[in-house]
């Protein structure tokens, strides 16, 4: 057996900017977007979140709950390149690491070294980086993720599977990973409402009341968790969507903003060398609720083009009311594109379109995608200049 | 409506009508089988999707002609739990849909459907009308209905091309991966016609013909195409769209040819794409061919393993490698009856053609796959 830890970077864009802006030091510090701009907040100082400055607010309310702080823009590739170098210390201690984002990692070491290399680690990373790194210790992912979360801030926890009942179970049930308020005020009408509760029904109950996702969250609650690490971090889907800066109800306006967005997939699965066999549409509200809507596709593609058809058919079909905040398109269910089985018919428009894409991929990767779109793309920009 | 039948042949003929009959359908009489009694001592049982249709008929002894619509899972579960006895039908006194089945010892109330809610089969309306061996037609279905697209839609590319150009039957079929052509000379001339026919039906008529019999009679309507021999009749809509061209994608000639045992082949490549059988879509089942002086098959999948097989094979024309489907080729293997096949290449990217060496009225051809 192998013991499980998850390292998890502290307010991690906010500990780069305080990292490297002494004057910032001990400051409420919001990365983010524009507030003008409906931004949202990415990442927020621990001071910040005492006044109750959460990731993912409206920068917005986030500056009416705490004006005094220093609001920066996210610069994304500095934190991906800090990141990098953290990801460098993981792998000094182990090649078996799993990266589930930019400052999260599932890294597994050889039984019983657990505490010791979690030690090591934030030690390492304290000193060579100056950054504060949370690890949870476990022999599971569930629980290691537990005790990360009782880690935070700056800390570090072992969580083991004996200790469930004492630790684990008192916990509210919203605790629990997969449990979000909808599942939490279903659990509540049954008179679930902590971890324990739901640890101490039968296996059978909760899969009647809740399908096979009740046995699911069943044997989390009673610590039991057999995903293994996904090591070479596969790709499962790719996505792209815009919030606008003001809501939308132009449908033609849309159609352009999607040509947009498929070309921006496109553009990522062909430089992943993947396909893609379905498309999603994503739309949201001025209200904030928010629509998808899914179409699988007859033969795996990589083309803008036909990424662009679906999410207009989808658009179409969809008949959501303007006016829109968001729109998305985001690709699944992706394969390799080394092989393409040929066709009686349609070859010739299939390979003509390869040449034409790898073209102004070439263009994109020289030049900078704003380079070169399609026609329908550039009404959305007419209309911008209105 | 009012009769007598026997337990066996009403069973038997339930069977071959549930073939059309959907399981479920938004138009509930659908799922329904329709009787028809007679004056002339015949019950007819039909049943349809409204795409496709079958209708049996047996011998009856009718009291009282009419008829009932009666769904179609119970009606034939119970019949075929009864002994085989002699049956009586009848709608109840009472009135109203309510069918009486009894034998000496059993007494059952089934409740039927409005008969005036069932479709009327397009019998009549044929524009011609010929007939065909059914040993021709059985073998040709066999042959082409691999190359078509199995699922349950009418579409060009789930159909067989139905072609008679005077006195030649040509049966072509194509999912746009592979495409299989027969053809055999028909003894009497025939009008010439062209028509799409959907692969499923011509699949459920090769399973429902009675091979005792030798000719079947066809019925060409203007949307409609009808089968009809002895007691059972059976009816497809015609598919509406176009055929590829597809004589201008044969290739003619070839550059390498490789005369194989149909057998050989079909075992080697049978355990080549165990290997790759579980590989993503785009990789599943994939092979390599290579002819040099034998044929040498290959596959490889990163997780499970690889492997190599050698094929004696007589090789004409120089060396040359394909990467393809192999569940493509097996499909054209399992269905071929002659001991000894040839393909013929012309070049990687070109699609290959497998024929039997022995006739030439039949081959089937396969787009290979494109790396990059």
């Amino acid at each position: 057996m192998k013991d499980i830890l998850l390292c998890d970077l502290d307010a991690f864009f906010a500990s780069v900017e305080q990292r490297d802006h002494p004057e910032y030091r001990g400051r409420p510090v919001i990365v983010g977007g524009n507030p003008e701009a409906r931004g949202v907040v990415s990442a927020c100082s621990y001071e910040a979140r005492r006044y109750g400055v959460r990731s993912a607010m409206p920068m917005k309310k986030a500056l009416r709950l705490c004006p005094q702080a220093v609001v920066l823009p996210v610069d994304m590739p500095r934190y991906k390149q800090v990141s990098r170098k953290v990801f460098a210390v993981f792998e000094r201690f182990t090649p078996e690491i799993e990266q589930v984002s930019i400052d999260e990692a599932y890294l597994a070491v050889p039984g019983g070294r657990g505490m010791e290399t979690a030690r090591e680690i934030r030690r390492a990373v304290r000193e060579e980086l100056d950054l504060p790194l949370s690890v949870g210790v476990s022999a599971n992912k569930l629980l290691a993720k537990m005790a990360c979360e009782l880690a935070k801030p700056d800390g570090l926890k072992a969580v083991w599977p004996q200790d469930v009942p004492e630790i684990i179970w008192p916990l509210p049930v919203n605790k629990l990973p997969g449990v979000g308020p909808k599942t939490e005020e279903l659990l509540k009408k049954i008179g679930i409402f902590t971890i324990g509760h739901l640890a101490n029904r039968t296996e059978r109950e909760m899969t009647t009341k809740l399908g096979s996702y009740g046995k699911e969250l069943y044997l989390l609650a009673n610590g039991i968790d057999d995903r293994p690490l996904e090591l070479i971090h596969e790709v499962k889907s790719i996505g792209r969507e815009i919030t606008f800066d003001r809501d939308k109800t132009d449908p033609q306006e849309i159609l352009a903003v999607l040509a947009f967005l498929s070309e921006e997939v496109g553009y990522r699965l062909r430089s992943k060398r993947l396909k893609c066999q379905s498309v999603t549409l994503k739309i949201r509200r001025e209200d904030f609720s928010t629509f998808t809507r899914s179409r699988t596709i007859r033969e795996a593609t990589d083309s803008d083009g036909d990424i662009y058809r679906v999410a207009k058919e989808l658009f179409e079909q969809s008949k959501i009311a303007p006016p829109w905040r968001l729109v998305g398109v985001q690709v699944s269910g992706l394969l390799p594109a080394d092989f393409r089985q040929l066709s009686l018919l349609g070859d010739a428009g299939r390979e003509k379109e390869e040449k034409l894409l790898r073209a102004v991929d070439g263009l994109r990767r020289k030049y900078g995608k704003g380079v070169v779109h399609r026609a329908v793309v550039l009404k959305r920009q007419t209309r911008n200049v209105k | 409506m009012h009769l007598t039948c026997t337990q066996p042949q009403l069973y038997s003929a339930l069977q071959k009508v549930n073939r059309a009959i959907p399981p479920n359908s938004p138009i509930p009489s659908l799922t329904a089988v329709h009787l028809q009694a007679t004056d002339a001592g015949l019950l007819s049982l039909t049943g349809t999707d409204l795409e496709f249709g079958v209708s049996v008929t047996i011998s009856a002894e009718v009291f009282t002609p009419g008829q009932a619509l009666i769904p179609a899972r119970i009606f034939t579960d119970l019949i075929r739990h009864l002994p085989p006895v002699e049956l009586t039908l009848k709608h109840d006194e009472a009135g109203g849909e309510i069918i009486q089945i009894s034998t000496a010892n059993s007494r059952i109330n089934l409740n039927g459907m409005d008969t005036s809610q069932y479709p009327e089969l397009p019998r009549t309306k044929e524009n011609v009308k010929f007939e065909i061996p059914i040993n021709l037609l059985q073998e040709g279905i066999k042959l082409v209905s691999i190359a078509a697209g199995s699922e349950e839609i009418n579409n060009v590319f789930h159909s067989i091309l139905w072609e008679i150009d005077n006195e030649n039957l040509n049966l072509v079929a194509t999912d746009t991966h592979r495409l299989a052509f027969f053809t055999k000379k028909i003894e009497k001339p025939i009008e010439s016609q062209k028509i799409l026919i959907p692969s499923r039906a011509l699949n459920e008529l090769v399973r429902l013909l009675p091979s005792e019999q030798e000719k079947v009679t066809i019925g060409v309507g203007d949307s409609y195409v009808y089968f009809e021999v002895n007691n059972l009749f059976l009816y497809s809509r015609i598919v509406a769209g176009q055929f590829p061209q597809y004589q201008q994608v044969i290739p003619q000639g070839f550059n390498t040819r490789a005369q194989v045992k149909t057998k050989d082949l079909q075992e080697a490549i049978e355990r080549a794409v165990v290997i790759t059988r579980e590989e993503t879509k785009t990789r599943s089942y994939v092979i390599k061919i290579r002819v040099e002086h034998n044929l040498n098959i290959s596959s490889q999948a990163e997780q499970i393993g690889n492997l190599e097989e050698n094929v004696e094979a007589l090789v004409e024309g120089p060396p040359l490698e394909m990467i393809i489907n192999g569940r493509y080729l097996l499909d054209v293997l399992r269905v071929f009856p002659e001991e000894e096949i040839n393909l013929e290449f012309l070049t990687s990217l070109k699609p290959v053609i497998i024929r039997p060496v022995e006739r030439n009225n039949y081959f089937c051809l396969i787009l290979p796959i494109k790396t990059r």
